[in-house]
């Protein structure tokens, strides 16, 4: 279901890292499919642009969160490149949630106070 | 991963991403054409994309200048006429600036090349008249003898700035060469001593005494080559004999350009008469150039009053002392800084031009930047890259300033035989270079025209700037040249 332009929401400066690492947590993913399912599972509220995605995508390479490696698409004749988490991805992985979790029940706090 | 493999890799990727949003596409019924176009216009620009994701690996910055600055380089080529003009136009006006400046830096700003070059003060005569105001003048032989023979926190020396072009005979063989006459004491004042045999006794600087020479280093390589023993030797001085008692280290210059020097042999009658002598000092360690000038003060009040001029003007006789470098140049300031002022003017028109060419160029690649910006280069690319335009244009210019001003020097020596001295000592170096103006500005101009600043002790807690301000106020307002050059001086120079 395609959301208008006014129901979309942009990402967080930072966040899309830890999105794309979630995302990794289920298993080797290619680029393409990475943006999709961040916008499926977000309700289509990102449009992940690939002028960041990709830049995000090589960051974390570079940093040694993922790993890289070319591989045939499944039931494709053609070769992706599949980005896999590394342990030190797992790591940041899980800080970055925790940063995440905080910083939500901080907002939450002041936004609803009990 | 090299650069070539990483860009190879990613556009690989990219293209992959497209294709499988078109295979998506075409299993939702669009025919293979439409969906490649879909994909593609889902995707957006893919050039955008390959840069923003670049800009990740660490080579990024270099590259992507060394990629500006050979595209900069293109266009520079491409457009011969412009580019030529505008570098022509550069390197004339920084050239010449540049070679004026050189001059002024020599002049006024580079410290003298002796040893504590501070210490060293340059002696004159004042004559004031209250109703007639001052003269300066160089010394007679009767004024050198009183501060001679009443030295007392100070070593004098006496000398002839004028240097004589003269037949130097060695054996058979003959040469032109460049002689200046100096007192006794010269080197050791400056602080610089032969480096072979001695320099003048004081049996050698009286009337009549033994004919002495000390060459520089460069006539002795000039006539005698590599011998390693010159003292002792005897040439022919204007058919005169005299033998070789010194030879100064090389690169030495008394402030002008010389061979060789005899010595002065100050004396009261003759020549010492009149005022034709310069007369220098060294302050003494412990004591200070405004000790010093008390003590010349002092000294004032003994020298004898000249007879009142015909119309009953009684001139008040005072030694004044200030600065060697200031000194010296005080007969070049004039010309010197009427020449800034006139090449300033030529660097002003230059950058005007300069600036109207690059305008001009600019306005006409509006519409090529626009289409730039519309494909997705950012503000900040455009940007550099009309910068770096220029930057390779004022390198170019820049470039070319160094011959121009090398030349423009060589045509400073046709111009005035006072500066020729001053002229040879100045070379286009980096003291010299626009860039570092400013820094030396600020430094120099402290340094050169603020000692007595500095040393006085009425000074107290006054900055060196309040010093120097005053003294520059003090010797410059009196002219109109004086307050512009100095008001733009301390507007440039914050």
């Amino acid at each position: 279901m395609e959301k208008s332009e006014t129901e979309r929401v942009e990402l967080l400066y930072g966040t899309l890292d830890m999105l794309v690492l979630q995302t990794l947590l289920f298993g080797p993913c290619h680029g393409h499919a990475i943006a999709k399912h961040i916008q499926r599972t977000s309700d289509e509220a990102f449009l992940v642009e690939h002028g960041s995605l990709y830049p995000a995508l090589h960051r974390l390479e570079r940093q040694g969160w993922v790993t890289t490696n070319w591989d045939k698409a499944p039931g494709k004749n053609r070769e992706v490149k599949y980005y896999l988490l590394t342990p030190a991805g797992k790591k940041q992985l899980t800080a970055q949630q925790n940063k995440w979790a905080q910083l939500v029940a901080a907002i939450g706090k002041v936004m609803r106070p009990a | 991963m090299n650069r070539k493999e990483r860009d190879d890799e990613l556009a690989r990727e990219l293209r992959a991403h497209m294709d499988l949003e078109a295979d998506e596409l075409r299993e939702q019924g669009l025919s293979p054409e439409e969906a490649r176009l879909a994909a593609r216009r889902a995707f957006g620009s893919p050039a955008l994309a390959m840069d923003q994701t670049r800009d990740v690996w660490a080579w990024n910055p270099v590259d992507a200048l060394s990629r500006q600055l050979r595209f900069a380089l293109r266009r520079a080529r491409k457009s011969k006429g412009f580019t030529a003009t505008v570098a022509l136009v550069i390197a004339l006006a920084v050239g010449v600036t540049t070679a004026i400046f050189a001059l002024i830096d020599v002049a006024f700003f580079k410290p003298l090349p002796y040893p504590e070059p501070d210490r060293l003060a340059y002696v004159t005569m004042t004559f004031n008249a209250a109703s007639r105001g001052t003269v300066e003048q160089v010394l007679t032989g009767a004024q050198w003898e009183i501060l001679r023979d009443n030295a007392g926190s100070f070593e004098p020396a006496v000398y002839s700035e004028w240097t004589t072009g003269v037949n130097c005979g060695v054996g058979d063989r003959a040469f032109f060469v460049q002689q200046q006459r100096v007192g006794a004491s010269f080197f050791q004042v400056l602080g610089v001593l032969p480096v072979q045999g001695r320099s003048f006794s004081k049996e050698e600087d009286i009337e009549n005494g033994p004919r002495a020479v000390v060459l520089s280093e460069s006539l002795r390589r000039r006539i005698y080559g590599e011998a390693a023993e010159v003292i002792g030797q005897k040439l022919l001085l204007r058919g005169e004999p005299y033998t070789v008692v010194g030879v100064m280290p090389p690169g030495f210059r008394s402030g002008v350009n010389v061979d060789l020097w005899t010595p002065l042999r100050a004396s009261t009658h003759g020549e010492g008469e009149g005022n034709n002598y310069q007369g220098m000092l060294r302050v003494k360690p412990g004591a200070s150039l405004s000790a010093v000038a008390g003590e010349l003060d002092n000294l004032s009040k003994s020298l004898p009053l000249r007879p009142p001029g015909r119309d009953g003007t009684q001139w008040q006789p005072r030694f004044k002392v200030q600065p060697l470098l200031e000194g010296r140049s005080a007969v070049v300031r004039k010309p010197l800084l009427l020449l800034l002022g006139a090449v300033a003017m030529v660097l002003l028109i230059g950058a005007i031009n300069v600036g109207g060419l690059l305008l001009a160029k600019q306005s006409g690649r509006a519409a090529e930047l626009a289409t730039r910006l519309a494909l997705g280069a950012s503000r900040r690319q455009v940007f550099s890259e009309v910068l770096l335009d220029s930057l390779v244009l004022v390198a170019i210019g820049g470039a070319l300033a160094v011959p121009v001003s090398v030349a423009a020097l060589d045509g400073l020596r046709l111009l005035n035989d006072k500066m020729f001295g001053l002229v040879e000592a100045a070379a286009i170096d980096g003291r010299a270079w626009p860039s570092r103006w400013p820094a030396r500005w600020a430094r120099g101009s402290s340094r050169a025209c603020c000692p007595r600043g500095r040393v006085s002790p009425a000074s107290g807690g006054r900055s060196l700037w309040a010093c120097w301000w005053r003294a520059r106020w003090r010797s410059s307002c009196r002219c109109w040249w004086g307050r512009a050059f100095w008001g733009a001086h301390s507007w440039v120079c914050g």
